[in-house]
């Protein structure tokens, strides 16, 4: 069997990779959404660099516009979508290109993997032929060729069984499998980055593990740039370098995984890393939630949009929005930020003095 | 097996298509393959049959006029009041019919799904733009159309008629097609084939055009007998296939004149169309399952 290169030249993989320019720069961007009521505003001045090799995951709630600004890098919003700001991939300005431009680097160089795998397959199209298609198109592949690739990549992706699953359907493999071959499909042209948004938000728990672990093979064997999109703390701490928290359209705070998880300075992250529930806690004990509801975009709060559910708020954090500014290692947007030696207030079993309003019993 | 299979080299991967696939589903499908052997032993008989015949589509038989089947002469189905062989001119119709069934059904295809597919997948002014115009030819009377449409031609030339009545029947294809598409261009596997850089033919050849295919099909098996149907009242305004030609529709018009004296002249035709027709639905049906790998 003539064997396929699957992963990328490891010698690219340099130690100086860190201090090259990022594979991709996100520079102030903004999108807003046209709407017969008026424009509602969905990512704000949202600046991010992604290095090659490392996983950068990207946090919030529901409508914190995490998805939409990596949408809006792909070039795939909504029609009535407007863009501002700059996304350099590779050095070349995504935003506004014309979607033929755009294809000649999406699916090639940068790739994207999405929430869903039931329905982010083409039904009526064969697992192969969905991950053949788009080597016939960027890589110029015979059929045949592509086809041995796919088996290739089937593999890669620790697909068991691959050469009969190259001609099964979607519909007949289960949902872990099917986002194997959506990762499949993402790696086709050895991209050099990959966004991947929510990949195992509708997986099983074993399942997601095992998604996980091959997200994080992959950056460490292709010495590619991950970008993970997601809500679920838990999935960065496993596999994410950095991450960015965002509410309201906004960074809050961006910092590495573990200054963010093991000292979030700001009280959204802290109030959501509380929130999780955790296996060792006392089986009775109350699942912490943060009050309130994640703000409109249409009408956000003036000042900090965190504010009406802060537990530090003052009168300043109404009136002016905190810039996002170096706190320390960390980049923060907070007037009021947790001291940063104070460590995590967990529990109220744990902490003495937990802020009394974060903890609503559900 | 699977094991063996795994170990074995790709040095040569068949693969089966779309279509093979499609085509292996049907097969297991009883009541189509009946219907599709119906109609292609129908449509052999049609061809080949007027030839064991002595007699030809438009002889006249002075001495047997109107005489009904399996009398002591050689007209198997009898003839028709001008003694003109009831057999041959009913396989001659068959021929007639089935062409210009499938043919203008054909054209009102290829018309409307793409007509529809891009409509509904640019959206915007372009669907706008398009949808209006389908709109106004629906103000239109067809029949109208039709009928500037050959007299613009020779007159019983039926290639125009085949052009004329698939001119006019992609109007509702494009419609359905249309909304199939709306209701699927927003979907996931869209956006993530955007994402891997497909260009928009192929999205719309690929991805859009046989995910509409199941409604298409069942609206293409309704769009046949209709066709057959518009076509023999063509026939009779006298627009449509010229005596001394026939198709089944003009025969059964011919036939409905003498049902009370003379009932083959009816039934000869009709029992002809309603087996065509009722096995081009059964046919549909199955085309349908075998076309949507999702429900088995």
């Amino acid at each position: 069997m003539p064997s396929i290169p699957v992963t990328a030249d490891a010698a690219q993989a340099g130690g100086g990779a860190a201090a090259a320019r990022p594979v991709l720069e996100i520079d102030a961007l903004s999108v807003r959404f046209g709407t017969p009521d008026g424009d509602i505003p969905a990512v704000n001045d949202f600046s991010l660099g992604v290095h090659a090799g490392e996983c950068v995951g990207v946090v919030g709630e529901s409508g914190a516009g995490k998805s939409q600004s990596f949408l809006a890098v792909m070039g795939l919003l909504a029609s009535n979508a407007g863009v501002a700001g700059h996304a350099r991939f590779e050095g070349r300005e995504l935003l506004g290109r014309p979607a033929a431009e755009l294809n000649e680097v999406r699916g090639s160089r940068l790739a994207m993997i999405f929430q869903d795998p039931m329905t982010s397959l083409t039904p009526h199209m064969k697992v192969g032929e969905q991950i053949a298609e788009s080597l016939i198109r960027h890589q110029k592949m015979s059929t045949a060729q592509a086809r041995a690739r796919a088996l290739a990549l089937l593999n890669r992706v620790h697909v068991t069984d691959a050469e009969r699953r190259l001609d099964q359907y979607p519909h007949e493999l289960s949902g872990g499998m099917r986002q194997r071959v959506m990762i499949a499909v993402a790696l086709a042209c050895d991209p050099v980055m990959l966004i991947a948004d929510e990949p195992t938000t509708a997986l099983d728990v074993t399942i997601q593990a095992q998604i996980l672990a091959l997200l994080a093979e992959l950056k460490r064997d292709q010495n590619m740039a991950m970008v993970l999109i997601t809500h679920d703390l838990g999935v960065v701490a496993g596999i994410a370098d950095r991450v960015a928290v965002m509410y309201g359209g906004r960074v809050v705070e961006l910092g590495t995984v573990r200054q963010v998880l093991k000292t979030p300075r700001h009280p959204y992250t802290q109030a959501l890393l509380r929130s999780m529930p955790r296996v060792d806690d006392v089986a009775d004990a109350p699942l912490l939630t943060i009050p309130g509801q994640p703000p409109n975009p249409r009408s956000l709060p003036p000042g900090c949009a965190f504010h009406p559910r802060c537990a530090f708020v003052q009168d300043v954090c109404r009136r002016e929005r905190p810039p996002l500014v170096e706190q320390g290692a960390a980049r923060l947007a907070c007037h009021f930020p947790v001291p940063a030696q104070e460590p995590l207030a967990r529990r109220a079993s744990e902490s003495a003095s937990p802020p009394a309003s974060d903890e609503v019993s559900s | 097996m699977t094991d063996a299979a795994i170990a074995q080299p790709v040095t040569t991967v068949a693969s089966r298509g779309f279509w093979g696939d499609a085509w292996r589903r049907l097969k297991r499908n009883r009541a189509s393959m009946v219907a599709a052997t119906v109609i292609v032993l129908i449509t052999i008989v049609a061809f080949v049959g007027p030839s064991l015949s002595p007699h030809s589509f438009d002889a006249i038989d002075w001495e047997n006029m109107a005489v009904g089947p399996g009398g002591p002469n050689d007209h198997w189905l009898g003839t028709d009041r001008l003694g003109r062989d009831l057999y041959v001119r009913t396989l001659f119709g068959v021929q007639i019919s089935l062409q210009i069934g499938l043919l203008a059904t054909l054209v009102s295809l290829c018309i409307g799904v793409t007509w529809g597919a891009t409509a509904g997948y640019l959206g915007g002014r372009i669907d706008d733009l398009m949808m209006r115009f389908v709109d106004i030819l629906y103000a239109l009377p067809y029949i109208f159309i039709v009928i500037i449409l050959s007299t613009m031609f020779e007159r019983g030339n039926i290639y125009v008629l085949f052009l004329a009545i698939g001119a006019v029947g992609w109007l509702t294809m494009a419609r359905i097609v249309r909304g199939q598409t709306l209701s699927i261009k927003r979907k996931e596997f869209i956006e993530a084939a955007l994402a891997s850089g497909v260009g928009t033919p192929s999205i719309l050849m690929r991805h859009i055009v046989p995910n509409v295919i199941g409604p298409v099909i069942i609206y293409a098996t309704l769009t046949i007998p209709q066709m057959i149907l518009f076509e023999s009242f063509l026939s009779f305004l006298g627009l449509g296939v010229q005596e001394p030609q026939a198709s089944l529709g003009s025969l059964i018009n011919e036939g409905a004149q003498e049902m009370e004296s003379a009932v083959w002249m009816l039934l000869v035709p009709a029992s002809f169309l309603v087996t065509l027709l009722t096995c081009f639905n059964f046919l549909g049906d199955g085309l349908r399952d075998a076309l949507d790998p999702r429900d088995r």
